[in-house]
């Protein structure tokens, strides 16, 4: 019988704190859960909190880092929060790469900066707002004009 | 423990700011030397729930391969523990031999001199210097 990690969904995210040791089988469990989860709730950020556990291989450790990589390509910001000293470098004498998964130092950190993720706002792109951004435009287009108007003069007044 | 030894364990790491670390390195960086700088500096950073560390080496000597590994090795051990590493005092000179060495650095910040990674640290948590 495989034990199961929980994940648990916080807002828009969803949170994993790993309290226990590892294994392949769990890991499996763990990576089909969490994907599952965010495509289900259409969830923008997973937060993986590793201070509950002190051993991880490397072989464990890429499976976790890719877990983050998928939720990425399905829409969710991952962070891996928490990891210890000990850890760390063991993993890097093993000659660990962690990519280009951000990492945060606790959990509680990890949801601030998940908090601070621009999201689309629908209500931002009215009419007014494009509006807006037409005015500016033809400003522009006409600040240039002015300004080659003004350049041309100069040129010829040296002549 | 001998007198020797108790040199090589003092690697003292100051707090420049809030959540900001300073490390200024000297000597040789041997892989004994990196792994106790290595400790030193993830207890700290996750003691003080720090988010950017300064690792000053102006004052190394020569940067061959084996040295630029074992900074390579730090920066991505401070990363997993969930901080980032800026590398300052960089000469023109070691720049221009981790170039020729076809050293990759990859993602590393590195500054020149120690202002700048200051900066650098200060844009990365957000705070702002203002004039008086």
């Amino acid at each position: 019988m495989v034990s199961r990690i929980g994940v648990y969904v916080d807002g828009e995210n969803l949170v994993v704190p790993i309290q226990q040791e590892l294994d392949e089988e769990v890991v499996k469990q763990l990576q089909s859960d969490v994907l599952e989860r965010i495509s289900l709730k259409h969830l923008t950020g997973l937060v993986i909190d590793l201070s509950g556990t002190s051993v991880l291989d490397t072989f464990l450790a890429r499976k976790l880092f890719d877990t983050c990589r998928m939720a990425r390509l399905i829409g969710a910001r991952p962070i891996i929060s928490g990891m210890s000293a000990g850890m760390a470098i063991s993993l890097i004498d093993l000659d660990f790469n962690p990519g280009d998964v951000e990492t945060a130092v606790t959990l509680e950190d990890g949801l601030l900066r998940l908090r601070d993720t621009p999201k689309f706002d629908l209500i931002a792109q009215s009419d007014d707002d494009f509006d807006a951004e037409g005015d500016s435009f033809e400003n522009l287009v006409k600040g240039s004009d002015v300004i080659d108007g003004d350049t041309e003069p100069k040129a010829d007044d040296p002549d | 423990m001998s007198k020797n030894g108790m040199s090589l364990d003092m690697i003292p790491v100051n707090e420049l700011w809030d959540r900001i670390l300073f490390i200024g390195l000297f000597g040789i960086i041997d892989s004994n030397r990196a792994k106790q700088v290595m400790e030193a500096m993830l207890d700290k950073i996750i003691a003080s729930n720090s988010k950017v560390i300064i690792l000053d080496i102006l004052s190394v000597p020569t940067v061959d391969s084996a040295v630029a590994n074992n900074l390579i090795k730090i920066c991505k051990a401070t990363k997993l523990v969930g901080a980032e590493t800026i590398i300052s005092g960089i000469s023109g000179e070691i720049a221009q031999t981790i170039v020729e060495l076809g050293i990759e650095l990859e993602t590393i910040t590195t500054t020149s001199n120690l202002a700048d990674a200051v900066e650098l640290a200060f844009q990365r948590c957000n705070y702002e210097l203002v004039e008086k």
